[in-house]
């Protein structure tokens, strides 16, 4: 019922990350009432391919090699920020506070998914120390059992080279209401608590 | 439409479709249960290995996977999240539930002692509760060890108990075991044993933890064992 090429299309559109087979189906039938839509973009996913490159000392995406964080010289070199994926790089930078270098892990641990230390970059972030630039590093992971799992094995890892190692703070976001914290993150609010 | 309601402790949980999750769950009265838990992905501090829920579970056929509605009864990976032992002892206990406990067959107390292991956590002599609950689930798998005197292979000059064999998991005295010395397992003083220390332990249990799991090797398992290496066994 469906043409070869749309459902190949949606089948395709599936495979992207937080997309189901419904908004595949969704998307695909948008794009073929709209052609100039489909037109923009192939055209943007081409261009994409073809300029778009991944850094090969810090694994951000840009139009360069290094990439222009990589060779920004007004950031401070001596501080890597470690985050798991290229989306995590772009929240950092929106937030503006950090003004250091970054290092993208390409993922977390997970047994159950088969990502064991050599699918991650983590050569690589060992290498980078080991240049002698870099004073501390900053784990930027997730607050979930991977995410300080991953954290606390580069921290053996880099314990050898004697650089100072860091986790992101946990505990109460913005705007939260005691009253309406699980006691898990009260408990990290509470044990990262700062004087005033 | 069946619907369930029980008590259970989070073996692990993934990504599934647009926002949703696929959560494991060791129940009390179930066993492991799994279920698709719709918004998960904004419940992913609530879907981490340890946590202790209530759910209910919803299906309208045994064979479908079915819906999971969890409610956070204690956050258990939160009270433990900056002490990596005990965080990757989290991890690990639900690796090796999800691979070891059958859908659906429940272990009320093997439930009962993870229970008591995930709620005591945060305190002492954590390394030796997870050894005895490795002996625990052997048990409750069918391939529990028989380490007391009672069962154990004795001589008639009542050498101490020294060994346990490979084969049938009973432990063997000094003598009798012996000549089979190379091939033999050597019984931790934790269990009843003369000497031996939390690595004997886990070699012991570890070798039948991998016939329980057709020769399955766990990564998380020796991650967590060179963290207990590195600090002595010592709570962390």
């Amino acid at each position: 019922m469906i043409p070869a090429p749309l459902e190949h299309l949606m089948k395709q559109l599936s495979r992207l990350p937080g997309l189901g087979p419904r908004s595949a189906r969704r998307a695909a039938l948008h794009l073929m009432v709209s052609p100039s839509a489909m037109g923009n973009l192939a055209h943007a996913m081409e261009e994409v391919a073809r300029q778009v490159t991944t850094c090969t000392t810090c694994g951000n995406v840009d139009l360069t090699d290094p990439c222009n964080i990589c060779t920004d010289a007004k950031r401070d070199g001596s501080l890597l920020c470690v985050v798991e994926g290229v989306s995590d790089l772009w929240a950092m930078e929106r937030s503006g506070a950090f003004n250091g270098r970054y290092h993208v892990l390409g993922g977390l641990l997970s047994a159950l998914e088969g990502v064991g230390p050599d699918d991650l970059r983590l050569g690589q972030l060992l290498a980078r120390v080991e240049g002698g630039v870099v004073s501390e590093v900053i784990l930027a992971l997730s607050a979930s059992v991977e995410g300080q799992t991953t954290g606390h094995f580069i921290a053996e890892k880099l314990k050898p080279h004697g650089v100072k190692v860091s986790m992101l703070a946990k505990g109460m976001p913005m705007g939260a209401d005691v009253d309406y914290m699980d006691e898990g993150t009260l408990n990290l609010a509470l044990t990262g608590r700062m004087a005033v | 439409m069946a619907e369930r309601a029980d008590e259970g402790i989070v073996l692990r949980s993934w990504p599934n479709g647009e926002g949703h999750a696929i959560v494991s769950v060791f129940s009390a009265h179930h066993g492991r249960v799994q279920g698709l838990v719709k918004g998960g992905d904004k419940k992913k501090a609530l879907l981490q290995p340890g946590n202790l829920v209530t759910f209910v579970h919803r299906r309208r056929l045994d064979s479908q996977l079915g819906t999971l509605s969890p409610d956070l009864e204690k956050d258990i990976c939160g009270l433990v999240f900056y002490s990596p032992a005990r965080l990757h002892m989290l991890r690990y206990v639900g690796e090796l539930l999800y691979y070891a406990l059958p859908e659906e067959q429940p272990y009320p107390r093997f439930f009962d002692t993870l229970r008591r292991f995930v709620t005591e956590l945060n305190g002492a002599k954590t390394w030796q509760r997870l050894a005895f609950l490795e002996l625990d689930l052997l048990g409750a798998l069918g391939f529990g060890l028989a380490l007391t005197p009672e069962e154990a292979v004795t001589d008639a000059h009542g050498s101490p108990l020294y060994y346990v064999s490979p084969k049938t998991g009973r432990a063997v005295s000094r003598e009798m075991g012996m000549p089979y010395h190379d091939k033999m397992l050597l019984l931790p003083k934790l269990f009843g044993g003369v000497e031996g220390g939390f690595l004997d332990v886990f070699k012991l249990t570890g070798h039948f933890l991998r016939v329980a799991l057709a020769e399955r090797d766990l990564p998380s398992r020796k991650t967590l064992l060179e963290l207990g290496t590195k600090s002595d066994f010592t709570d962390a």
